[in-house]
């Protein structure tokens, strides 16, 4: 998300970002969702998520994705083990299907308050669309 | 002497007549019980798959280990404005 959105918005209180996985690229989209999950589990969801996306030519190997899970500073050995086991697997795919129930049939799609934005925008219409939320919000 | 033998041959025939209505008791009895028994088998294979599908539900909530997770955010839980990105790593 754009860096410009969290210093102007999430820091002074009036935004929320939130993340949802919609792996609909194949089997490694899901590894590194589920990655990412086991990253989250150990409070290092963003670093981690940034790191794949940093790595993202390499490829979302298992051994790409432990590779990246030592360099977030994980507990190497607990991640392995929550990957392997797929534990937050479950997550990736509910998330999935909520979005799919929600109309999301590629990525990015954003909802901010509910409105979708679909595709990469210039900041300008997310600027605006969270404007228009926080007036709605504040019953402007 | 004749009617010695008819006498046997009466008890034979109530014999016979208590035999046959036992055996088709019994087998009444045994058809009622064995409809009965499957009806209960399919009560419990229904009962089973119930259960089975709360253990699946109880599975996602061994998702739910997971689900205590939440979903990954960024900003105040109080902030006026969400907004959710769906995404994807590739």
């Amino acid at each position: 998300m754009e860096p410009k959105l969290y210093k102007r918005y999430v820091k002074d209180g009036t935004l929320r970002i939130e993340w949802r996985d919609f792996p609909y690229r194949g089997q490694e989209s899901v590894n590194a969702a589920v990655a990412a999950r086991a990253a989250q589990a150990q409070g290092r969801f963003w670093e981690y998520h940034d790191l794949i996306y940093d790595n993202q030519s390499s490829g979302y190997s298992d051994e790409n994705l432990t590779a990246l899970a030592r360099k977030a500073g994980l507990d190497a050995e607990r991640f392995e083990r929550d990957y392997e086991n797929a534990r937050y697997e479950p997550l990736v795919r509910a998330d999935f299907q909520k979005g799919l129930n929600a109309g999301v049939n590629g990525t990015p799609t954003f909802f901010v308050n509910g409105k979708m934005l679909v595709g990469l925008q210039p900041v300008g219409v997310f600027e605006n669309a969270i404007e228009d939320a926080r007036r709605e919000a504040e019953g402007g | 002497m004749g009617a010695g033998l008819d006498v046997c041959a009466k008890k034979g025939r109530v014999l016979l007549v208590l035999i046959v209505f036992l055996a088709t008791v019994s087998y009444l009895i045994g058809c009622g019980a064995g409809s009965g028994g499957s009806s209960q088998v399919s009560e419990k294979q229904q009962a089973s798959r119930t259960a089975g599908s709360s253990e699946q539900s109880g599975e996602s909530s061994g998702q739910a280990s997971g689900e205590r997770l939440g979903h990954p955010a960024l900003g105040s839980a109080d902030a006026p404005v969400v907004l959710i990105e769906y995404s994807d790593y590739q």
